[in-house]
């Protein structure tokens, strides 16, 4: 049954009214305070209640990590997801419980039609990912089958199985769409990509794939291939694919969350803007930029702790802190990775060290 | 305040200098260039010459002076230091000048003449004399190279000194995160006895630049490395010498029930020896093994430990961890803190603000290394002899065990730490205060710089 508050939710997704966000959140925040025994517990530890404080920003955001430990949802989940496991295998993974799917899918495909599809095309859809069958506790193989079935082409399929990326197979099909001049979008993670680029450099191969094709990669390298920095990705599907840089959106997503936030570029395109690529966020979704060592907001510019207040995670908690660091850009923000190499200060061993030399 | 983090041979100039600022610090650095560090290994190996004639003895009484100048407050380079250090390492001030009265007051007269008396250094430096069996004579390095890291003041000083004291010459890189330190060392050095301040150079690059280390390297002895597993690794690769690889290391302690009567005492100098320099030394602890049963349980030690934590942050102020070190708490934190939700028989203690100081009681016995910046872990053994057990795939990387039992029971536990690899077995409390002649990583750095040559005619 659907509670009163996901349907408000669900309506303010479809129609945002940007100053009732706030009023929402703290709505979403009394519900989930009173449904979810976890986050309770949670925020009594730091003496904060609904009644207790009176905008959005004092609602105490929940670690990632909480996610492999504790149950967080608010009611029984039609579907459970999986956070992938990263390198250290022995590692829990986190769960992340979905009570109301239509929420999931309202966030992720209004927002997603808004960056990937904003001038109304519905292109053919290559996938580099798994796809649901062969990955069904991933959220990033859901979204994509959401998308596909709801916005794909006939012939939207995926490239990636028991085998790995079926680069031949992608090889052949880009050529037949080449050959009929079809616009195309690619979506899948940024590692299959590479071995994409990397099949197309070794025998120098490459497309024109027509205009009006695009592209969205996400998720970073963890060890599956070469590690590739954005701005040699951008030049490559240029080279490669002939994707100009704008049609090339990379999208930032966790299982943890129901939303999702892409980069601004083909939409501002569309709408005839011009504008530094940041990822946008969409307006049921706040991102505040946190300074690690106090949890205090950071004044503009400055790199800090990514914590999300996202409306789509009604049926969880809708206040997500990151281990990710980034900093405002615009109306959204730039995630900085990890400074590679970054000399460790003492001579401690530390938990990262072993894993990077492991 | 501006000053030169780096020491070359007086006869050089010519050099480029530049700058690189850390709020109100601003630092000098000699640019590195292969051809400058060539110029200056050329210096070194000459200033080698004269002081391979002067006896290890008498280079060590002149460096326990330098040491006690060291001391006082108003001696400049000891002022320079206080001033620039906290900017630098990101220490606060109070640690820095408690860290530099520790570090120093290990080189004392007495410390220096036990280190010559770990080779029969005056008669073998000196000729050919006796030995056991035979009769041999030993030479110090040439050219030492030393490749430092982190910024803990004095990490690697044990090595310089060394080197110093057996008539070789010393090539420094200083870390990034502390190029200064031991530039005001070897000046110090120059300042008290020229001829030594000759054969010392202190000059900083970032790591991995293969062209200087080829220079760097070659013409060295012996290389002394200090770093991350990494590092290490990559390093030995690329010398052609004797490589001395310090890879980084972890510590903990070991509290026996009989010693918690006392537990509020001993909480407050395993705390102690938790919060100096953040933890990011290879003597701090990591964790504690509480034995159960002792009139207070782990978990209540745990609370007092968190209590003694929270009084050393007031005494000895927590430093401003990089971003990335505050990520890593919150989520060591975090994780701790979820399963303590979930109903686990775990407890988190921590700094109302910030990140100064954080205890975790687990009950899982698991070896689980800190993400440091004073993040401590307690957990329980039911008793001592289990704790070797727990340590197995930590082994390659055990440095000290910070100890509290009560003697009769010191055999038994050290006999196995022992075996379970450890290299320095001392009280809680005084795990950040190693003597001189601490067998680092099971060896004697004295020893290892030297060159035998047996006579046996």
């Amino acid at each position: 049954m659907k509670e009163p508050v996901v349907q408000r939710v669900l309506d303010y997704i479809r129609q945002p009214a940007e100053e009732e966000f706030g009023r929402l959140a703290l709505e979403v925040f009394a519900f989930q305070y009173q449904h979810n025994a976890a986050y309770r517990r949670f925020c009594d530890r730091r003496g904060i209640t609904p009644d207790a404080i009176s905008t959005w920003e004092e609602i105490p955001p929940v670690p990632t990590s909480a996610f492999k430990v504790l149950d967080l949802s608010c009611a029984t989940p039609e579907q459970v997801f999986l956070t992938s496991g990263t390198s250290q295998g022995s590692e829990k993974r986190g769960r992340h419980g979905f009570p109301w799917l239509e929420v999931y899918h309202t966030s992720l495909l209004t927002n997603f039609a808004a960056h990937l599809l904003p001038d109304g095309a519905r292109p053919r859809m290559l996938i580099l990912a798994p796809s649901p069958d062969l990955l069904p506790t991933s959220s990033l193989s859901h979204m994509l089958e959401v998308v596909r079935m709801t916005f794909g082409a006939e012939g939207s399929v995926y490239f990636v199985g028991d085998e790995g990326v079926d680069t031949s197979g992608l090889l052949r099909t880009l050529r037949e769409i080449e050959a009929r001049q079809e616009p195309v979008c690619l979506l899948g993670t940024s590692f299959a990509f590479v071995y994409l680029l990397d099949a197309c450099l070794a025998d120098s191969s490459s497309f024109r794939l027509p205009e009006g094709s695009r592209l969205m990669d996400t998720g970073g390298f963890k060890g599956r291939s070469r590690q590739v920095s954005r701005e040699e990705l951008l030049r490559l599907y240029q080279k490669v694919l002939a994707i100009p840089e704008a049609c090339c959106v990379n999208e930032y997503g966790m299982t943890e969350m129901g939303s999702q936030f892409y980069d601004n570029t083909l939409s501002d395109q569309v709408l005839g803007r011009s504008r530094p690529r940041f990822k946008a966020m969409p307006p049921w979704v706040r991102t505040r930029i946190l300074d690690p060592a106090t949890l205090e907001e950071l004044p503009e510019g400055e790199v800090g702790l990514l914590a999300h207040y996202d409306l789509a995670n009604c049926g969880s908690v809708m206040a997500v802190e990151t281990e990710d660091l980034g900093y405002r850009v615009n109306e959204g923000f730039e995630i900085v990775g990890r400074a590679p190499g970054v000399e460790s200060r003492g001579c401690s061993l530390t938990v990262e060290e072993l894993q990077e030399s492991r | 305040m501006r000053v030169a983090a780096y020491h070359i041979p007086s006869k050089i100039s010519g050099f480029e200098v530049e700058t690189r600022s850390y709020g109100e610090v601003t630092l000098d650095l000699v640019v590195a260039t292969p051809a400058l560090l060539a110029e200056v290994i050329g210096h070194l190996e000459v200033a080698h010459e004269r002081i391979a004639k002067r006896k290890g003895r008498e280079i060590a009484e002149l460096l326990t002076d330098v040491f006690t100048r060291w001391q006082e407050r108003t001696d400049p380079f000891r002022q320079a230091a206080e001033a620039a250090l906290p900017a630098i390492t990101r220490f606060s001030q109070a640690m820095v000048v408690h860290g530099l009265d520790l570090l120093l007051q290990g080189y004392t007269a007495e410390a220096f003449q036990a280190l010559l008396r770990e080779v029969d250094a005056e008669e073998n430096l000196g000729g050919f004399a006796p030995l056991r069996s035979h009769v041999g004579r030993a030479y110090g390095p040439g050219l030492t190279t030393h490749v430092l890291a982190g910024n803990i003041p004095g990490v690697g000083l044990p090595g310089l000194v060394a080197a110093s004291i057996l008539g070789s010459a010393s090539l420094v890189k200083s870390a990034s995160s502390d190029p200064l330190f031991p530039a005001l060392w070897a000046a110090s050095v120059a300042r008290r006895d020229p001829e030594i301040g000759e054969a010392l150079a202190v000059v900083c690059w970032s790591g991995g630049r293969n062209d200087l280390e080829a220079v760097a390297f070659d013409r060295a002895e012996v290389v002394v490395a200090y770093g991350s597993e990494q590092t290490i690794r990559e390093l030995q690769g690329r010398v052609r010498g004797r490589f001395l690889g310090h890879g980084h290391r972890l510590s903990f302690g070991v509290i026996g029930r009989e010693v918690l009567p006392n537990a509020e005492e001993v909480a407050e100098r395993a705390a102690y020896d938790a919060s100096l320099f953040d933890q990011q030394g290879c003597l701090s602890p990591h964790l504690f093994y509480v034995e159960e049963e002792g009139g207070v349980t782990p978990r209540d030690f745990a609370g007092l430990l968190a209590s003694a934590m929270g009084r050393w942050a007031k005494r000895l102020p927590s430093g401003s961890p990089t971003r990335e070190e505050a990520v890593a708490v919150r989520r060591f934190r975090a994780g701790y803190e979820a399963q303590e939700l979930a109903g686990n028989d775990v407890a988190l203690f921590m700094s109302p603000e910030r990140l100064d100081w954080t205890v975790i009681y687990d009950a899982d016995p698991t070896f689980t290394p800190s993400c440091l910046q004073r993040t401590v872990l307690v957990k329980p053994v039911a008793d001592l002899s289990e704790v070797s057990g727990l340590l197995g795939s930590w082994r390659p990387y055990l440095q000290a065990v910070g100890v509290a039992v009560a003697p009769e029971r010191l055999e038994m536990l050290t006999t196995r730490l022992g075996e379970a690899g450890v290299n320095r077995i001392c009280p809680v409390g005084k795990m950040q205060a190693p003597p001189l002649t601490w067998h680092q990583e099971g060896r004697n750095l004295f020893r290892d710089l030297l060159r035998w040559v047996d006579l046996e005619i």
